[in-house]
């Protein structure tokens, strides 16, 4: 019947695979977990279960504009910051002044994307500890998101809507009321989630204390985003490294504090989510203001893209982290190499760190509180 | 006895099955129905009409035509038999519930001992699942099931004993007579829970272990399925797996109609003599325990799951001495009034 | 122990929190469409599925080079002098008769930048998005709005033409091929250009290389295949495919056989066939393959009018080499011998430097004349161009 390790003279072990179909490991990732009963004594991730060689796709498909609808694919839940973060990349390498107006466009995208992707990341978190309901009502509030973009890029998942230069096409007419009736009836959300879940003292007896990762281990990992900022150390790109035109906002980078728990548990990685839509908001609204309503947001888009021999290495803050490009150009018209630095696949690695001695449940409640996404863990 | 003079008592027997049957449709319907509502959404609206109203014999309909697999390692006769054997306890409790004061299965003086025991064989059914599945996830979920009700059982017999001790009788039709009548304060119905403060707290013990004991949410770790997959029923589908989900039901409204007869007065009226009579008796009776099920529902719907070890100890370090000092205080009160 | 009241206090509250938020929303309305009853009003600019209005399309295979999938495929008919294919809507000639314009909506990742480049805005996402589908070569669209026996027909005239035009060029490489073969023997005679029925590539193989395309040759009159001698040099390797080339009214091509395998390389050119007229030679692909070369080109067929004949590729992949040509066509970036340029590169070409040994079409060098392309008179043009039919 079922095989029980017994090593050496230890307690008795039981290695169970979790995943790569799994309900709570978001996507295809597996888990080979050793339990003590139902304590864990080892995690080990395996992945690779959808690699989709992006990089070796950006380097053989006709040219660098080519490359932007399979960024997309690597973290499908934020498409448009990946989106971002190329073009920003490319209009580096290439010395390529974008126009105010797509610059403002661009950060709203980007942002909207973030509320979405940290209300996906909440929803599901809830999920894995068994709160159906709050998932759904957060769902509703992203379907709003995608909606908007639907319309101004006509896609709802992978946009493909940035280009190097500019935007594929103008946002809708509609789009500025959209967004500032999503951002006014989002605001009660935020509260109506905090009452419903994060403040849920069932929920935090599930995260409080637990997975705590010590921000010293943290930047040794070289974790980054609302894990590394959930440990308390207060690093965002946006603002300590700014791109695009992050400088011209005001807003607030929320930290771990260790509220419920202790410092760098998973209900502060939860909490730094929640606290950053509201951030989101901010930015949002400052943009809607201070965007100029006209302009050509293709005047810069380069005909054909002709690059020098160089290289460039951008990085930006996309929901789940630090999301770097490294881009080697020669004189042909694809590029020589691209390198994704993919803050999942970094965050993952702490998992094993972290779970060692937590309960069954709690490897769920750790997982859940990465938020990884498996398209950009394996690309 | 031919089989001919037997038919009345087969009848006679078979009444809870059927109010059992009909009743886990409707639930299940009801199940998806409140979960919809809650969740913005509406639910089943396709099948039958009327919001959807048949989705549950589709479904059934859908179970019964399903390839009956077992695993090719498994125990095949444990894993055959776990089913039946957790819905035979299910239903057999059934024995001693008056649905009405016209009929009850088994009018029996050890009642309430009866069903408490009799149910205790749930735990046996769903460690012979788990165990014969062979399977690591069900195994584990078995074991989190039976740790889970063996403890929980112990709050719950502390409170069904708390109103044991102010009914004084464990025939649960005698407690369900003594219950008539509407002269509390005046006008509320003679029903228990409003016959002594302490009752109020045995009602919330006991509702708190009736969650756990049918491993409803937050307590729901057996089958937690972001965590185990399935629990115990990982390896089962179609008509096995339905028969789990049949005792399932049947276990939470065996339960609830437990609490209605202990705390709600089982199928007197509310309104005294008014809407009275066994026809009425067994609508007011179902009603109150579809209340109980549709609380069970909602925060089902609302809350997240404790962990396994929490769960214990909510029940060994708050329940069971609350439950003790609570029996106590209600002995008290019981000498002194 | 007031602690742990106060716990249980704020436990309780939270529940009752949670449980009044729920039931709020229990008698609020619901977010649910219908679907198959009430549809969404999809924004203007949704992308769901490719349309190509077939009228305004020139032909000019943009879209199809934007693809990053390559999930447009299009075949285009040159139309003859005379013939007015009328303007598109905004007023660009047409000149080209598509005969075959495909999406495959299953590789399409609707990422629309197939249609910004199009000329004439002719592809273009429309909002249908009910079409998914059991099989999957029914999400392959099909655009073209000619029938096979117009597709047939505007090749046919096209032919002509081009063998016309063909024929003034053949005549005068021919002339130019003989005296640069007299010049020097180990040249291959083939002149680039006029390079019809071109045998297989040639694989330079470093330190060994030797890519002996074999040249047919055909001498207006009498056209022989001549093993053309093309040399690659290591380093350089440079298989220069010799030029076959049929002449009317006695056209031989000699299928070259691989050579130069050490084992058994073998090329069995089965069908070469020659075209009424302007016979070509079109060698089977040899392929070596160290120990286990085969070529099996089934049917290497000129097609008249677009006179390609595109020998199989050759490519010695030590041990595994394979080219199984099937249908002459010369696919760009797989065809590796262009008539007239064929090159390998070793270490990048297809040779494998040290081991592959397989001489496409290497001339009559050793079989000469052996199977020898066939004239058939009148034989219509080969078969591949069925599957060009649209509908
Ligand atoms: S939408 Fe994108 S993938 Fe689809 S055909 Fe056009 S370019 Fe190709
Ligand atoms: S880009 Fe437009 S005109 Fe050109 S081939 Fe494609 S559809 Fe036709």
């Amino acid at each position: 019947m079922i095989e029980i390790v017994q090593k050496g003279k230890s307690r008795p072990e039981m290695v169970i695979n979790m995943g790569p179909q799994h309900p709570s490991t978001h996507g295809v990732l597996r888990l080979e977990v050793t339990l003590d009963g139902e304590l864990v004594t080892h995690v080990r991730p395996h992945i690779g279960y959808l690699h989709r060689c992006f990089e070796k796709y950006g380097e053989s498909v006709g040219d660098y504009g080519m490359v932007t609808p399979f960024t997309d694919r690597m973290d499908y839940v934020s498409a448009m910051n990946q989106e971002h973060g190329y073009v920003i990349a490319m209009e580096r390498l290439l010395d390529i002044e974008v126009p105010e107006r797509v610059e403002y466009i661009r950060v709203i995208m980007a942002e909207l994307q973030r509320i979405a992707s940290h209300l996906l990341a909440v929803g599901t978190f809830g999920l894995d500890l068994g709160a159906f309901t709050p998932f759904l009502y957060v769902f509703t509030e992203r379907e709003k998101i995608l909606d908007i973009f639907e319309k101004s890029s006509g896609a709802r998942l992978l946009y493909n809507y940035m280009c190097i230069g500019g935007l594929m096409r103008d946002v809708d007419d509609d789009f500025k009321k959209d967004t500032e009736e999503f951002v006014r009836t989002f605001r009660p959300k935020i509260t109506e989630l905090q009452n419903l879940l994060t403040y849920n003292s069932i929920f935090i007896k599930r995260t409080a204390h637990i997975g705590v990762l010590p921000p010293k281990v943290a930047l040794n990992y070289a974790a980054s985003g609302p894990v590394l900022r959930g440990s308390g150390v207060k690093w965002d790109l946006r603002k300590n490294n700014p791109y695009s035109i992050y400088d011209r906002f005001d807003f607030d980078i929320p930290v771990g504090e260790g509220e419920v728990g202790t410092l760098g548990d998973c209900w502060d990685r939860y909490i730094v989510r929640v606290l950053e839509m509201e951030e989101s908001c901010k930015i949002i609204e400052q943009a809607l203001e201070a965007m100029p309503d006209e302009g050509d947001v293709q005047q810069n888009v380069p005909k054909r893209v002709r690059t020098k021999p160089g290289e460039i290495y951008a990085r930006t803050e996309t929901p789940r982290g630090e999301l770097g490009y490294y881009i080697i150009s020669d004189t042909s018209a694809k590029p020589y190499r691209i390198k994704a630095r993919a803050p999942s696949f970094v965050n993952l690695s702490l998992l094993p760190a972290i779970s060692r001695g937590s309960l069954m449940s709690d490897l769920v409640a750790i997982v859940g509180s990465i938020d990884i996404v498996l398209g950009e863990v394996d690309r | 006895m031919t089989w001919l003079e037997s038919l009345p008592l087969a009848v006679f027997v078979m009444i809870p099955l059927v109010i059992i049957l009909i009743y886990a449709l409707f639930a299940i319907w009801m199940e998806r129905k409140v979960a919809g509502f809650i969740q913005d959404r509406l639910g089943p609206m396709r099948v039958g009409g009327w919001h959807g109203w048949a989705q549950s014999f589709a479904d059934l309909l859908k179970l019964i035509q399903k390839e009956d697999i077992i695993p090719a390692e498994a125990s095949k006769f444990l894993f055959r038999f776990a089913p039946f054997l957790m819905f035979a306890a299910s239903y057999a409790a059934f024995a001693v519930i008056p649905f009405s004061s016209a009929y009850m299965g088994s009018n029996i003086d050890i009642g309430v001992f009866y069903l408490l025991a009799i149910t205790s064989l749930l735990t046996i059914s769903v460690i012979m699942a788990g165990w014969a599945s062979n399977n690591k996830w069900s195994l584990l979920g078995a074991m989190r099931t039976a740790a889970q009700m063996v403890s929980y059982e112990v709050p719950t017999i502390m409170a069904v004993l708390s109103v044991i001790i102010v009914a004084g009788s464990l025939n649960l039709m005698t407690v369900t007579e003594m219950q008539s009548g509407n002269d509390t304060l005046g006008f509320l119905p003679n029903w228990l829970i409003f016959q002594n403060p302490f009752l109020l707290v045995a009602f919330v013990i006991f509702f708190i272990s009736i969650l756990a004991e049918s491993h409803r949410v937050p307590f729901d770790l057996p089958e937690s399925e972001s965590e185990l997959v399935a629990g115990f029923q990982t390896e089962y589908s179609g008509m096995r797996w339905a028969m789990f989900m049949l005792a399932e039901y049947a276990d939470m409204l065996l339960l609830s109609l437990l609490g209605a007869v202990l705390f709600f007065g089982g199928w007197n009226s509310p309104f005294g003599g008014f809407m009275d009579g066994p026809i009425w008796g067994f609508f007011w009776f179902m009603f109150k325990g579809m209340i109980l099920v549709f609380v069970m529902m909602w925060i089902r719907w609302t809350l997240p799951r404790y962990r396994v070890d929490q769960l214990m100890y909510l029940c060994w370090s708050i329940l069971i001495p609350l439950s003790f000092i609570n029996f106590v205080l209600i002995a008290l009160w019981e000498m002194l009034f | 122990m007031v602690h742990s009241f106060k716990q249980g206090w704020q436990t309780l509250k939270s529940i009752f929190t949670g449980m009044g938020i729920t039931i709020r929303h229990f008698f609020g309305p619901s977010v649910t469409l219908q679907y198959p009853d009430e549809r969404d009003v999809l924004p203007k600019l949704a992308r769901s599925k490719l349309f190509v209005n077939i009228d305004d399309c020139i032909g000019c295979n943009l879209c199809a080079r934007a693809c990053p999938v390559n999930c447009i495929d299009i075949e285009t008919v040159k139309a003859g002098a005379d013939v007015d294919l009328g303007k598109t809507s905004n007023g660009s000639q047409k000149r080209l008769w598509i005969s075959r314009f495909v999406i495959d909506m299953a590789k399409c990742m609707y990422c629309d930048l197939c249609t910004y480049p199009c000329p004439t805005d002719c592809i273009y996402m429309v909002q249908e998005y009910e079409y998914s589908d059991f099989n999957r070569d029914n999400l392959v669209y099909k655009f073209s709005n000619l029938t096979p026996e117009k597709i047939a027909e505007v090749k046919e005239t096209a032919r002509i033409e081009a063998e016309e035009a063909e024929k003034k060029k053949a005549e005068e490489a021919a002339a130019k091929a003989a005296r640069a073969s007299k010049a020097s023997d180990s040249r291959p005679s083939s002149v680039p250009g006029a390079a019809r029925g071109i045998p297989g590539s040639a694989k330079g193989i470093p330190g060994k290389a030797k890519g002996i395309p074999g040249a047919s040759k055909g001498v207006p009159g009498k056209a022989q295949g001549i093993p053309g001698a093309a040399k690659s040099i290591p380093g350089k390797a440079k298989g220069i495919p010799g030029a076959a080339k049929g002449v009317p009214g006695k056209a031989k091509s000699i299928p070259g056989t691989a050579k130069g395998v050490p084992g058994a390389a073998k090329s069995v050119p089965t069908a070469a066939k020659g075209v009424p007229g302007k016979a070509k030679g079109v060698p089977g692909a040899a392929k070596g393959v160290p120990g286990k070369a085969k070529s099996v080109p089934t049917a290497a067929k000129n097609v008249p009018g677009k006179a390609k004949s595109i020998p199989g590729t050759a490519k010695g992949v030590p041990g595994k080499a394979k080219s199984v040509p099937t249908s002459a066509k010369s696919v760009p970036g797989k065809a590796k011998s262009v008539p007239g340029t064929a090159k390998s590169v070793p270490g990048k070409a297809k040779g494998v430097p040290g081991k592959a040994k397989g001489v496409p079409g290497g001339g009559a060098a050793k079989v000469p004349g052996k199977s020898t392309a066939k004239q058939v008179p009148g034989k219509k043009p080969p078969k591949e161009n069925k599957d060009n039919n649209t509908d």
